[in-house]
């Protein structure tokens, strides 16, 4: 069956289902002496399951209904006008609609799941593709990094370093570790593209916030709040990934409200799952731009791939939650988290 | 102090290798170099090293196995470096026996740290027999069985207080979630984390004043805790 590549859409596919009624009429009219009546009806649906394995639904039915005028007007008696001569026929050219789109649209249906078939492997192969290389790049670039993050570490314990090869050799410490944050992102977004395999296990919100606070401490001028309610249930999560969520939410703030906005997240939990919401006092979100933050790349800049946001989506649709964007009435940007958590949304 | 520390290091990253031993110079440590994890094993074997830092990335031979071989006839403080987003090989690094990870890349004070932590628990011959643990405001006393955060007296309950005692014993070296269940509860528990869970949160909730800074206890994600010591 003729199942790959495009149908031709639109009018030339109409212009295939006219042509092709056309061509089966020509024919029936050569075989019409010879023939019964009843089997040029099979010339018409051979047609009309030509065009459905070639064009689009809507040409198949087309097709179905053009047969049955022409077949109508140019052969049942008495022809030359759509009239009929006898009600039998009427039964006829139901039975020929009938049958003719029932064939047009098992076929349109076979050959659209056969074509799902063939993307869905080729989608599969090209994430898995694009998965391997990406991570052996980063891999690989991961190596020589933190060889040169450790040759400056080692150059800045030096005690007979001058006051500028001191400062050169910082800049490329911290230019390597965010260099290694860039390429930690990167990885990140290949492991929540596609099915992502989750390491589950049972944790505290709390201490993965407590960790992503101080893993972001340097980017702060002021200690982030972090109110917790007694009710706050543990939750079944990848650990890491969501950590590296939080951590993300935290280097979002900071890029976004300015290193000196006051950072409030508060962890809320009620039955079944934890809310948390992460909240600054910068400049907040563009007017309508709420829900395109976690779009890929939409936060690029000099700074960053602007990856964050949408590896944080991503990583939490697949704990089952979801996460928004929003401002906040008083300022600022503020976005909510909620996941499933506690006993009750283990299975 | 009168002789430099051996460390034998054992990673095949020739640049890695180079920045060790630039960070500490030979008055300090006198640095064996292995490339792979027989020479290792060997070097391990002849120059009867201080410390052990480890490579779990090994092109020749898993780190892993080069640790279960080594813990076979050594006690020798093993250090893993390994790769982030690695929580089970540091887990499973942990509970064959390594004293502690570093996670590449890392910064020459973090390994530093770790390794005066290692040491300080290699060189304590009983490690039980201490009366008291104190640290940044922090005072277990092991034989009254009393803790304290900046004077005052906390209530624990049993369970609680046998948590935090072994966080204590082993202060500033992470403990697995395995080994905190087998050492609270008993090996048949090695896997309830969420019971650990619970009953790690009571305790934070009435030693630590700050959830979003705990001045204690370190969360090490997917691995374990750490009891954060006072140079740390």
């Amino acid at each position: 069956m003729k199942a790959h590549g495009d149908s031709i859409d639109g009018a030339p596919s109409f212009g295939l289902a006219v042509l092709v009624v056309g061509l089966a009429t020509a024919l029936n009219a050569l075989l019409v002496s010879y023939l019964a009546l009843a089997n040029l009806i099979m010339v018409y649906l051979l047609g009309v399951t030509y065009v459905a394995s070639r064009c689009t639904p809507r040409a198949a039915i087309l097709a179905s209904f053009l047969s049955v005028a022409v077949f109508d007007f140019a052969f049942v008696h008495p022809s030359g006008t759509f009239a009929v001569s006898d009600v039998e026929y009427v039964f006829t050219f139901f039975v020929m609609l009938v049958v003719s789109l029932l064939i047009s649209s098992l076929t349109v249906r076979l050959r659209q799941q056969s074509k799902a078939r063939a993307e869905a492997t080729m989608q599969a192969e090209i994430e898995q593709m694009r998965g391997d290389l990406l991570s052996a790049v980063s891999h690989d670039l991961r190596t020589p990094l933190a060889s040169i993050e450790g040759s400056a570490g080692a150059l800045l314990q030096q005690k007979e370093l001058t006051e500028q090869s001191r400062q050169l050799a910082g800049t490329i410490q911290e230019e390597s570790v965010r260099m290694a944050q860039l390429i930690r992102n990167l990885l990140d977004m290949t492991r929540v593209q596609g099915k992502i395999d989750l390491d589950l296990d049972w944790y505290a919100l709390d201490e993965l916030l407590a960790n992503a606070i101080l893993r972001t401490a340097s980017m702060f001028d002021h200690p982030v709040r972090l109110s917790v309610t007694p009710d706050a249930p543990l939750a079944r999560v990848d650990g890491v990934l969501l950590e590296q969520v939080f951590v993300n939410l935290l280097e979002n703030a900071s890029r976004h409200a300015g290193r000196a906005c006051q950072v409030d997240i508060e962890l809320r939990g009620s039955r079944g799952r934890a809310t948390i919401t992460v909240s600054d006092d910068g400049p907040g979100l563009e007017a309508g731009s709420e829900s395109r933050v976690f779009e890929r790349f939409m936060g690029a800049d000099t700074r960053g791939f602007g990856l964050g946001l949408a590896i944080s989506r991503a990583a939490v649709e697949a704990h089952g939650g979801s996460i928004t964007a929003s401002n906040r009435a008083e300022g600022g940007a503020m976005f909510t988290m909620i996941l499933p958590a506690g006993e009750e949304s283990t299975p | 102090m009168s002789e430099p520390l051996r460390i034998v290091i054992i990673e095949d990253e020739a640049a890695i290798r180079r920045f060790l031993r630039a960070s500490m110079g030979p008055d300090e440590v006198e640095w064996f170099e292995a490339e792979s994890g027989g020479e290792g094993t060997r070097l391990v074997a002849h120059k009867n090293p201080h410390l052990v830092l480890l490579d779990l990335g090994l092109p020749d031979q898993d780190g892993l196995e080069v640790l279960r071989d080594l813990r076979e006839w050594s006690q020798v403080p093993v250090i893993v470096l390994t790769a982030r987003g690695k929580e089970r090989d540091k887990v499973l690094a942990l509970d064959a026996g390594a004293d502690d990870y570093v996670t590449k890349p890392f910064s020459i004070a973090e390994l530093l740290a770790r390794i005066r932590v290692a040491l300080r628990h290699a060189a304590r011959v009983i490690p039980n027999t201490e009366a008291a643990y104190e640290a940044s405001g922090l005072r277990i006393d092991f034989e009254a069985r009393q803790v304290f955060v900046d004077g005052e007296e906390i209530r624990l309950t049993p369970i609680e207080y046998r948590l935090l005692s072994e966080l204590a014993r082993h202060a500033g070296k992470v403990l697995t979630h395995r080994q905190l269940l087998r050492a609270v509860w008993g090996p048949a528990y090695e896997d309830s984390t969420h019971t650990l869970r619970v009953h790690m949160g009571a305790i934070r909730s009435k030693i630590e004043s700050d959830a979003g800074y705990p001045r204690f206890i370190r969360t090490e994600t997917g691995v374990g805790y750490r009891l954060i010591p006072e140079e740390l």
